[in-house]
């Protein structure tokens, strides 16, 4: 899949991005090699199944391009969750077969999984716990399968 | 905003498959909860 981006504004340690094709706004945050995407709500079939968006700016001074949106500043710093892994570089041995094991940890917002159950609890059936229980074990040539765990990209930069 | 102290923890292996070529790679893991995705990129190095 191309994302496509577009337009780009460096801030704070963060390269904010569009995602043209992707229908979506993005960070990467230089400092934690994190990625964060905030997937645009409405598509047009004339523009492709996306928004189109284009260009966007970080407070009310810039201008934009073909869109009217915002993205709220509280949705920036309250994430629905966020994650940790226990390595940054894991080696592979084509010659022995050997990998690497790594730990993710999930750490989700409790504020907003409460806000979209209706007991007002994370249940042992909500949407963390699912992805938990059904994939997390599995061990296919180093592929996870499930949906929500998504190895997006494996992207050579040098042979 | 309440994030959870103890995390889920969730065990991956990654094994290199017959042909695959040596060098440097990125390999992005990442989650998504309604329309916001949360990924994490490392270094991967595939040798020989």
């Amino acid at each position: 899949m191309i994302l496509l981006p577009y337009w780009n504004i460096a801030e704070y340690n963060k390269i904010w991005f569009n995602e043209h094709e992707g229908n979506a706004i993005a960070y990467f945050d230089t400092d934690n090699s994190t990625l964060v995407e905030y997937q645009i709500l409405t598509r047009g079939v004339l523009w492709g199944n996306t928004s189109n968006p284009l260009k966007f700016a970080l407070d009310e001074r810039g201008s934009g391009e073909n869109k009217f949106g915002v993205l709220q500043s509280s949705e920036i710093t309250d994430l629905p969750l966020w994650l940790t892994l226990s390595k940054n570089r894991i080696t592979l041995d084509t010659s022995s077969g050997k990998g690497e094991k790594l730990m993710l940890y999930v750490y989700p917002n409790s504020t907003q999984f409460r806000e979209h159950n209706k007991d007002n609890q994370v249940t042992p059936d909500g949407p963390i716990k699912r992805l938990q229980h059904q994939s997390l074990h599995q061990e296919s040539y180093g592929i996870l399968r499930h949906s929500l765990i998504m190895i997006q990209s494996i992207l050579k930069i040098a042979i | 905003m309440i994030y959870d102290n103890i995390p889920y923890s969730i065990e991956m292996e990654v094994k290199p498959i017959k042909g695959l070529m040596p060098g440097d790679y990125t390999l992005t893991i990442g989650a998504r909860y309604g329309s916001v995705s949360y990924s994490k990129i490392i270094d991967l190095v595939v040798t020989k």
